[in-house]
């Protein structure tokens, strides 16, 4: 579907283990592994464009760093309403559909416009990304796209590669806090691996629309599973 | 990558190999990094490469607040 496995991980992980500091931390770990693998595909197929990256990458790596501070000063009751409103954003958007979807996806190298704006946009990302345990492709891929002029295949590869980066700044400061569930990544790591197989052979067959509903509601009783674990 | 997930699967039998894999994982990031900035050195892109030296010196920065364990 293109979104990181952080959006579903996260709530399992909090019915898991009880706390959303370990399930973010958990996530942020296995969301490297995730990116890791398709920063390498889009790599060898040349889609990556690393000028763009490092213009975005120090801003959203320090949005990271200030998202995962916050996180360690916030109840666990407010980390769980927040992640519930950033899936009910990403469910709703599922709906509706993307207009990505619709048009031709193009890949190549361009000069970056709007660098600043761009810039500040992805810190917004490395935020989210640090403090709720989600990749942040969601809101990169069009502040790339839309803002700076990235043709849309290149923007989901280089979204691919700051979302690692800022996935592994945030682990590392969650990791020394102990947020870390360090024997569930295994698992995780192998199982999203498979997963992502399962789920590119189960993409080109069924219908994107009918994908996109079963995913938000997916979403959605996650969501609403992991705020009853914690308020209730 | 494959080094992480064999250290990892090793670390489900014997703790402490869980933990180099962890560490395997942790370390893709930066070294994606450095191989891209050695692409622009080697490209006399010069501002690429200090803007990428930035993102790696950030990601240090990270390390350092992580081991003052702010908000723990």
């Amino acid at each position: 579907m293109g979104v990181g496995g952080g959006v579903i991980l996260v709530p399992i992980l909090t019915i898991i283990t009880g706390s959303p500091h370990q399930a973010i931390g958990t996530s942020l770990v296995a969301i490297i592994g995730v990116h890791g693998t398709a920063t390498l595909f889009h790599l060898r197929e040349g889609w990556v464009d690393m000028r763009t990256a490092f213009i975005l990458g120090p801003a959203t790596v320090i949005g990271a760093i200030v998202g995962a501070i916050a996180a360690g000063f916030m109840p666990g009751a407010l980390l769980g309403i927040l992640f519930a409103c950033a899936s009910l954003y990403i469910a709703i958007t599922m709906f509706r559909g993307d207009k990505r979807e619709k048009e031709n996806q193009t890949a190549g190298l361009v000069e970056p416009k709007r660098k600043s704006w761009g810039a500040f946009l992805g810190s917004l990302s490395g935020v989210a990304s640090g403090m709720l345990g989600i990749g942040g492709g969601i809101m990169n891929v069009p502040v790339m796209h839309l803002v700076m002029g990235i043709p849309t295949k290149t923007a989901i590869a280089t979204s691919s590669f700051l979302i690692g980066t800022a996935a592994g700044t945030g682990a590392l400061i969650y990791l020394m806090r102990g947020d870390v569930v360090l024997q569930t990544i295994p698992p995780i790591v192998i199982g999203i691996i498979v997963g992502a197989a399962a789920g590119t052979w189960i993409a080109r067959r069924a219908r994107p629309r009918w994908l996109r509903i079963a995913f938000g509601i997916l979403l959605l009783y996650t969501a609403f599973q992991m705020l009853w674990k914690i308020l209730g | 990558m494959g080094l992480a997930i064999i250290l990892m699967g090793v670390g489900m039998a014997w703790p402490p190999a869980l933990l180099w894999g962890v560490a395997t994982l942790l370390s893709l990031p930066p070294v994606g990094i450095i191989g891209a900035m050695v692409g622009m050195a080697s490209s006399r892109q010069w501002r690429y490469f200090l803007l990428g030296a930035l993102l790696l010196a950030l990601m240090g920065l990270a390390v350092f607040a992580g081991f003052l364990k702010l908000a723990a």
